[in-house]
């Protein structure tokens, strides 16, 4: 039954008609040339570097003042 | 065929190289378009508009992350649901199909009628299956698809189109046999 099933859907599949790929190229003559689609610069990455350097730089500077103010107060 | 090797001629400028895929994907296209239900004429309207649409966004297709069918056929699935939609169940369409068998039926040698019998038939049937059902069985059909492809086309797991396709073959085999008795 299956078998048949399969015989069925295939005898009664469409068929492309003559011509077609003639039809879709005239089409395609119209349209312009496909253009690659170039990703967009990374920018999250820059961010996420930059933000960890101004973190970095905020925290060494504390830590600089910190010591500092520790030795002139002795 | 070479896909990547086709597209990298269409890329340095080649546009004939596209009718080589036109001549690759048409045949199997309309294989699924015509088990979705539609009709000649319409699966040879969407099964065009498939290769145009697909011509204006190849510079977005990117063969690492799919295979180029299973992209192909993304687009003619999505305009064969629209389609189907839009035309709710296709019963007008179905109705002109009979005709057009009817007409073509009357100067037709005997073979040619049984044939378009059933096709007129399994039409019926199929339009008679839910979409998603409808859907996997003609997807499943189509050689150059994986299940894994066609779950990913659908949304779903590969268990799930089996369980859709089993169900839409235990439907038919109703609805066929039917119409046999």
């Amino acid at each position: 039954m299956n078998r048949k099933l399969d015989e069925i859907l295939e005898t009664g599949a469409l068929e492309p008609p003559p011509g077609f790929t003639l039809a879709v190229m005239e089409r395609i003559a119209e349209l312009p040339r496909p253009q690659p689609v170039r990703d967009g610069p990374a920018w999250w990455p820059w961010v996420a570097v930059m933000s960890g350097i101004v973190f970095g730089i905020d925290e060494l500077t504390s830590f600089i003042f910190s010591v500092w103010i520790a030795v002139t107060a002795n | 065929m070479d896909i990547a090797r086709v597209l990298a001629r269409i890329a340095e400028g080649d546009r004939e190289a596209f009718a080589e895929v036109v001549e690759a994907f048409q045949r199997p296209l309309f294989r699924f378009l015509g088990r979705m239900g539609l009709t000649q004429a319409v699966a040879a309207e969407i099964a065009q508009e498939t290769f145009v649409r697909a011509w204006r966004n190849l510079g977005q297709y990117q063969c690492d992350r799919a295979e180029f069918s299973t992209w192909l056929f993304s687009i003619a699935r999505n305009m064969a649901l629209n389609e189907l939609t839009r035309m709710s169940i296709s019963r007008e369409s179905l109705m002109d199909s009979a005709a057009a068998n009817a007409i073509c039926a009357r100067a037709a040698p005997v073979d040619e009628i049984m044939q378009q019998q059933s096709t007129a038939r399994l039409h019926l049937a199929f339009s008679k299956l839910p979409l998603a059902d409808r859907t996997a069985l003609a997807l499943v059909y189509v050689q150059e698809l994986q299940l894994a492809d066609i779950a990913a086309l659908e949304g779903t797991t590969v268990g799930a189109i089996k369980t859709r396709v089993h169900r839409a073959k235990a439907k038919l085999r109703e609805l066929l046999g039917a119409e046999h008795e």
